[in-house]
């Protein structure tokens, strides 16, 4: 059940012959990941995304080229790194943005708790999620919290938790599906209107 | 569809083995709405380690050509294509004014060629006013880049080709 193949090189070799779904693949997995790397830079929500999108864009325009000499990730990193800094540049040769100065627009590494994330409503729907996944997580049964917190509060790998758990792989696989599928059911109405798409619904 | 899931929560720890990356194809194909429920699955695990969440998978468009979002705000890569055409049609231009120096056309304006001995079909003369459009918009672009780099520009004026040729 171990990864006996790097599933994301696989992935990008289906993309590079024209498989559009194996690039889909890695969209779903890496887009979060990649938002958080865009988030340091960048601080507003909907521009987050755009950059988000277009890094993806780029790369898959540029993965023909891609020979995998690193890591999927840490090419579409810097591809993420790079579209948000032009994007950064291409807005300081504006005088101003949105009638804003554009260094207040602009911050760089900026506080947490100075980001335009932290609208009344970001903030709410935050907290509210922290403190429901909190309450759901500690409410899962004890074999699958167990799994899950290991897993993502301990990073250690599935086999390293069928170790602890002394349960089989395959378990300790189902038991972290299962509290995802949990969490995600109880949580879903507070997760929708976290990402662009879902604020959009709500209007 | 629950296999498929549990390959997909698996696929997102990095512990997803080639079967299960045929089984979320294949999926994939069965059910469109597999993005949907794997995006959310993917949310939950992006809250559990504190990621910024995005609907990033879910704004891709299957089937469709990548366009980034700069592109679809200010198509100016889709302009230079278009920039293109539009330098190819005014290269034509020259050549027509040059061969045909009867004709007055303002040298200051770039026009699409047009014979005027042939009689033009509706189709054709769409087609000339698209790359007159297009002409137009590429020398405005032309003028609106120069004017970030050098600050001295001039900006095409407004050609009355159709008043021209009535």
């Amino acid at each position: 059940m171990t990864e006996s193949v790097d599933v994301d090189q696989l992935l990008v070799q289906k993309a590079q012959k024209g498989d559009s779904r194996a690039f889909d693949l890695l969209v779903l997995k890496y887009q979060h990941k990649v938002a958080s790397v865009v988030s340091r830079l960048v601080n507003e929500p909907d521009t987050i995304e755009d950059i988000v999108q277009e890094a993806f864009v780029k790369a898959y325009r540029a993965l023909p080229g891609f020979r995998g000499d690193s890591a999927f990730f840490t090419w579409l990193y810097r591809i993420a790194t790079n579209t948000a800094k032009n994007h950064l540049e291409t807005l300081s040769r504006r005088p101003s943005y949105r009638g804003q100065d554009i260094d207040e627009v602009t911050l760089v590494d900026s506080p947490a708790s100075l980001r335009e994330f932290d609208t009344p409503d970001g903030l709410l729907a935050r907290g509210q999620l922290e403190q429901r996944l909190q309450s759901t997580l500690s409410e899962l049964p004890e074999d699958l919290r167990v799994a899950l917190t290991l897993r993502e509060f301990e990073g250690m790998s599935y086999q390293e938790i069928s170790t602890i758990m002394e349960t089989p792989i395959g378990t300790v696989r189902s038991r972290i599906f299962r509290a995802r599928e949990i969490i995600e059911r109880e949580l879903h109405s507070v997760m929708s209107g976290l990402g662009r798409h879902d604020r959009a619904q709500e209007v | 569809m629950s296999k498929a899931n549990e390959s997909f929560s698996a696929f997102l720890d990095g512990e997803a083995s080639e079967l299960d990356i045929q089984r979320l194809l294949k999926a994939m194909d069965e059910d469109p709405q597999s993005i949907q429920q794997w995006h959310d699955l993917s949310k939950v695990k992006a809250s559990l380690q504190g990621d910024t969440v995005v609907d990033t998978a879910l704004n891709r468009q299957p089937g469709k050509v990548e366009t980034t979002p700069a592109e679809a705000r200010s198509p100016f890569w889709l302009r230079l294509v278009q920039g293109g055409i539009a330098a190819t049609v005014a290269a034509a231009t020259v050549a027509v004014i040059g061969l045909n120096q009867t004709q007055s056309v303002s040298p200051e304006v770039a026009t699409v060629g047009v014979d005027d001995d042939v009689p033009l079909t509706v189709e054709q003369v769409q087609q000339q006013v698209a790359a007159q459009q297009r002409l137009t918009e590429y020398l405005k672009n032309h003028a609106e880049q120069a004017s970030f780099t050098s600050g001295h520009v001039v900006v095409p004026a407004e050609p009355n080709w159709i008043e021209e040729e009535q």
